[in-house]
């Protein structure tokens, strides 16, 4: 289990960046723990990305899951009845 | 006739005539003022509203009985001498008169009910009456005004909450371009409750072909607010165009929509009770008529509206189907505009039948002379003639219908005058000649807003304040002329005011500094005062609430270029301005003048024609390459070729014309094969389906049955002087 951090904004603006983060484990069939405790935006393409991992992980037979959450990852994903999906 | 017919049928009778009556009303407050009780005025003024009030409480509309009831009672009290007519008064009277026009015509719209705005509007009216009737009177107000509609309101389900499903698939570059799909839900749930969101992640692809900035996330929203599906739909504006966004009635909403459906009026159109229903909004259906247009030309079969609506998920089957129950009957498709009845002189009406009847008798005499007088031609030439001029005599009957005095216009202008005079504490007199002269109702009723825009620019920015008039050696009082007049088959109205006129070199600085007009350019007067007409071009220093000189302009013209007429300035500074505006007489009929190319025929308008000239093969100005210009006495004319233009096959004739057209001042010539010469013909106006066809206004019919399309000369005079601009700045460039 690797356990990675993501910080401030997990927007557009990152995104690219935030996919080539992450590549490199999912590639290796590693079990994924993201930690989003400190991230202070997200946005739709950072949704994406997570929806992305998670898909790619568990066709790799491995498993990504939240480790933490900022109040407004929290929220976004509550508001798009995504948190169960995600998280677990 | 059913009874619902014959009830839409006097219904529609007594708009006509309610109309004609506010007239009246309006018309009797203006006169009020200065007439003494008891006078011709103010009876008259009491008899047009004890009519109105009257009609209608025939018609079961309580709103107009109530309102009008409190203003009659005050002219009976004015009639019998107990009240005394102001100016307060007359000024708090006259914005009755046009809400009870605002009330007929919302009848006139299928509207049996005041809305909730026309009822406060009625209290606030009745209102600032009361300080003017005696105590006792005053008390009956509040009963008259206050009591509210006791039926439900067309409008009543608008108040609730309605359920809504939301499909939103936003475009693939919507995040790139700022727009965050999700701060749009999180909009939405500002203005209503978001039941329900599904992420739809089914075109999400693999990490290894994600492309990180793409939007991929498609979602599903159920919805309630009170706000109409307008609003919502106004939300997705700025992602409209790449998204697809599908608003529809929530399932359990359906049976409210079919009852409120059966509540609504009739209409011709199954896209007007959709829309006031609130089940579709405007665009909705807009869009979904240029997809009906766009499959029934390549299906070459009408596809039902209804079925696209239901096809593209905008409305459920059943409130359609629904709709379609409530659409108007067969036969009644009329345009919309067309729907008004009109008001015919009975003298005109009679000649018009005799007219036909001569026309009968002498069509059959016509027959008999060619069974029996086979073998002579002159008693079938004669007859011939004979039947040809009845036919015109006919036209011109027919046509004369629907002439009306220009006087109708004009005289709501004395109500624009004193209105905006007051506002801007400017004396004007208003003198209205010409009033009798006759033009077509359609022209009437489509001039009448660019005029009002006109005299309103004359009183705001041409007339001066009285100081500064004194201080000019004018009379403190201004003068407003409107004028009309016929001139060579057209009819000519003036706006003239003896204002301070247009400042020809601040009109100059101001277009030079918006780079509308190159430094140093010299341009003629005309060309100078043409400039007040450009989008948005003002030299008020400041802009009133009224509009500045020039502000909306550029509207006024474009009403004017749409009705086939022209505009010119006359000015002169510290003098005064005049506007005038040059018309058809008639929408119907134009001169035309009728050319071929190739085995197509097409009409010039002929006030548009100045010349025709021969397409000389030489005189194509050398080293200019492929421009389309020629050589006219020395200047350069550009020219269209109409075969290139209308795509149409075949070799040019050996010799081509050019017909030289004029607009604003700019020439253009048209290559042709061949002149036919004059021609005056009907125009038939194109379908809809030609909406976007620029350059052409209508077509006709031609005596051998061939179909020639009637040619729009600004658009293709504006659209050829755009080309050159191009061309030009393309060669200059490459200079």
């Amino acid at each position: 289990m690797t356990r990675l951090e993501l910080n401030d904004e997990l927007t557009i603006v990152t995104a690219a960046e935030t996919v080539e983060r992450l590549k490199p484990y999912l590639a290796t069939g590693t079990n994924l723990e993201l930690d989003l405790s400190a991230v202070t935006d997200i946005d739709t393409a950072g949704l994406q990305i997570l929806l992305v991992a998670k898909r790619e992980a568990e066709r790799l037979g491995a498993t990504v899951t939240l480790a933490g959450t900022s109040p407004i990852v929290r929220n976004l994903l509550e508001f798009t009845r995504l948190t169960r999906e995600l998280e677990h | 006739m059913s009874m619902d017919d014959e009830y839409g049928h006097a219904l529609d009778v007594f708009v006509t005539e309610a109309r004609d009556l506010v007239q009246d009303v309006e018309d009797g407050f203006l006169r009020l003022e200065g007439s003494s009780a008891g006078s011709e005025t103010v009876n008259a003024l009491f008899r047009a509203v004890h009519t109105l009030k009257g009609s209608s409480g025939m018609f079961g509309l309580g709103h107009i009985v109530e309102f009008t009831h409190v203003i009659e009672t005050m002219l009976d009290l004015v009639r019998r001498g107990e009240l005394a007519v102001t100016p307060e008064m007359v000024s708090a009277l006259l914005p009755c008169g046009d809400h009870i026009l605002n009330l007929v015509e919302g009848v006139a719209s299928g509207r049996s009910q005041a809305t909730p705005e026309e009822q406060s509007t009625s209290a606030m009216l009745l209102s600032r009456l009361e300080p003017f009737l005696p105590g006792a009177e005053a008390a009956a107000v509040p009963d008259a005004s206050a009591a509210p509609s006791s039926e439900p309101s067309d409008s009543e389900l608008d108040d609730d909450e309605r359920s809504w499903h939301l499909s939103l698939r936003f475009g693939e570059d919507s995040l790139r371009n700022g727009m965050d799909p999700l701060a749009f839900l999180r909009y939405l749930a500002t203005v209503g409750t978001v039941l329900d969101l599904q992420v739809r992640s089914d075109s999400l692809p693999p990490l290894a072909e994600l492309n990180p900035e793409t939007c991929y996330l498609g979602f599903e929203v159920d919805y309630v607010t009170t706000v109409p599906k307008a609003d919502i739909e106004s939300i997705f504006e700025f992602v409209r165009e790449d998204s697809d966004i599908r608003i529809t009635p929530a399932a359990e909403q359906v049976d409210s929509y079919v009852k409120l459906i059966g509540t609504l009026p009739e209409s011709d159109r199954i896209g007007d009770i959709l829309i006031r229903s609130g089940a579709a909004t405007e665009r909705e259906i807009a869009d979904a008529m240029r997809l009906q247009q766009e499959r029934s030309r390549s299906a070459n079969a009408i596809v039902p509206l209804g079925e696209i609506l239901v096809e593209q998920n905008i409305v459920p089957r059943q409130v359609v189907d629904a709709a379609l129950g409530k659409q108007r009957k067969a036969g009644e498709t009329r345009a919309q505009q067309d729907t008004q009845t009109l008001r015919v002189d009975a003298a005109r009406l009679d000649r018009l039948i005799d007219l036909v009847g001569e026309l009968v008798i002498a069509q059959a005499s016509a027959g008999v002379v060619c069974m029996t007088d086979a073998g002579d031609r002159s008693g079938v030439a004669e007859a011939q003639s004979e039947v040809m001029r009845l036919v015109e005599e006919v036209r011109d009957s027919a046509l004369s219908l629907r002439m009306v005095p220009i006087g109708t216009t004009f005289r709501r202008f004395e109500r624009v005058v004193r209105d905006v005079s007051v506002e801007l504490q400017k004396e004007v007199g208003l003198v209205v000649t010409g009033g009798d002269a006759e033009v077509d109702k359609a022209l009437v009723e489509r001039i009448g807003d660019p005029l009002v825009h006109l005299v309103r620019n004359s009183l705001d920015h041409g007339i001066e304040p009285p100081a500064e008039r004194l201080r000019r050696g004018k009379p403190a009082r201004g003068t407003l002329r409107l004028n009309a007049f016929h001139d060579a088959g057209s009819i000519v109205i003036e706006v003239a005011d003896d204002g301070r006129g247009l400042d020809r070199d601040k009109i100059l600085e101001r277009a030079i500094e918006r780079g509308l007009v190159e430094p140093g350019a010299v341009l003629t007067d005309a060309e100078v005062y043409e400039l007040i007409f450009e989008p948005g071009f003002s030299t008020a220093a400041t802009v009133s609430n009224l509009s500045g000189r020039g502000v909306g302009m550029d509207v006024v013209r474009r009403n004017v270029t749409a009705l086939r007429g022209t505009i010119e300035v006359e000015t002169s500074l510290g003098v005064g301005t005049t506007m005038r505006i040059r018309l058809p007489l008639t929408l119907a009929i134009i001169e035309g003048f009728l050319v071929g190319v190739g085995s197509r025929y097409f009409i010039v308008p002929l006030d548009r024609v100045t010349e025709c000239v021969e397409l000389p093969p030489g005189a194509i100005v050398p080293g200019v390459g492929s421009r389309d210009v020629m050589d006219l006495r020395g200047e350069v004319l550009p020219f269209i070729r109409l075969r290139t233009m209308f795509g149409i096959d075949g070799q040019p004739a050996r010799r081509q014309s050019v017909v030289v057209v004029e607009q604003s001042g700019q020439r253009t010539g048209l290559v042709v094969d061949a002149l036919m010469g004059e021609f005056q013909t009907v125009i038939k106006p194109l379908g809809p389906l030609f909406s976007r066809a620029k350059c052409i206004s209508g077509a006709t019919i031609l005596g051998n049955g061939e179909v020639a399309l009637i040619l729009d000369v600004g658009p293709l005079v504006v659209g050829q002087t755009e080309r050159e601009r191009v061309l030009h700045a393309g060669a200059t460039a490459v200079a």
